[in-house]
């Protein structure tokens, strides 16, 4: 079982080719703080000081497409942290010097290449790479891809669009998913029993249940009779 | 108020069923339940749940930690997905 994916290469962590390929959203720009060119950070990572621990971030606009941005040229802005503030992060970035210009700023998003990130632990692996990954069964057949990663407080879940339709949370564990590479862009799926959605048995439409009921509701004509009977005698 | 300690704890039947009878059968599988309102027992601890949360059975591997817990405490009925950006995972 699974002779054919025993060898295939093993497990990638950092710095391959697909994830550098990738760029991380670090924060958004809210607003500007004070008159002195300092902008407030919406962030985005775990910590909310670590807007600025990856070095020089670039500046898109939010609703500019990021690809678009990478192609005109996005360049490098040094970004310093100055203080937190609440529900943000209030920095210095490079050539802002006054508030105007940091209002200008306002609505951008600070972007890094995935290569910029520090690399992982073994067997830790970014959302971001596992995101959009296709997950395959221990035969080889595509199962569906990964459109998120869940932690509710009882372990990691993977998050399956199934190709069937519908959804699938797997427990991502070794015994669950056995294998993730992410250079080859698939992970291997051992769903437990009761994981994936039962396919749903057609509906048997000449079952004896509704035709029961149709006779209760022939059974109720002859009230009419009766009523009609009754009307009748007081006629009489 | 919180409930009274001779009662014991809150459990619905079929969940204690089904629990015993994945623990027999000894396979690897999640047990769909419904019911978020029961407690997590120690008998469940190593066996993983799948709870409903009206959408979709999150599956919920119990450990000793959750012990007195309600199972529908680790399956949210929001989900908000929100930004991954440096978000890092480990395989359990």
């Amino acid at each position: 079982m699974g002779s054919d994916l025993d060898k295939r290469a093993p497990d990638e962590t950092a710095g391959d080719k697909r994830a550098s390929d990738k760029r991380m959203c670090l924060g958004l720009i809210i607003g500007a703080s004070g008159v002195q060119g300092e902008v407030k950070i919406k962030p985005y990572t775990g910590a909310p000081e670590d807007v600025g621990a990856y070095g020089p971030v670039d500046l898109v606009a939010e609703a500019q497409a990021e690809d678009e941005a990478r192609e005109a040229g996005a360049t490098g802005v040094e970004i310093r942290i100055v203080r937190a503030a609440k529900d943000a992060v209030i920095a210095r970035l490079e050539g802002v010097e006054d508030r105007d210009a940091a209002e200008a700023l306002k609505g951008q998003e600070l972007y890094v290449d995935r290569a910029q990130l520090p690399g992982e632990e073994e067997d830790e692996f970014y959302h971001a790479d596992l995101i959009g990954l296709t997950a395959l069964d221990l035969g080889g057949a595509t199962l569906g891809t990964v459109l998120a990663v869940h932690d509710f407080g009882a372990g990691e879940i993977l998050e399956l669009d199934l190709a069937a339709g519908g959804v699938a949370m797997v427990p991502f564990t070794l015994e669950a998913v056995p294998q993730v590479l992410i250079s080859e862009g698939h992970i291997v799926v051992d769903p437990p029993e009761g994981v994936l959605p039962e396919p749903k048995a057609p509906k048997d439409r000449s079952g004896g249940a509704k035709s029961g009921k149709r006779k209760i509701r022939q059974n109720g004509a002859p009230n009419v009779k009766v009523e009609d009977a009754k009307s009748g005698g007081e006629d009489v | 108020m919180a409930r009274s300690v001779w009662k014991g704890p809150f459990i619905d039947g079929y969940v204690l069923k089904k629990a015993e009878a994945a623990q027999a059968s000894g396979r690897k599988q999640v047990i769909k339940i419904w019911s978020r309102r029961s407690t997590i027992l120690p008998q469940f601890i190593g066996l993983t749940f799948g709870v409903y949360n009206g959408h979709k059975f999150i599956p919920v591997s119990v450990s000793e930690d959750m012990i007195g817990h309600k199972f529908g405490e680790f399956s949210p009925t929001r989900t908000y997905y929100g930004h991954t950006a440096d978000k890092k995972s480990k395989r359990g």
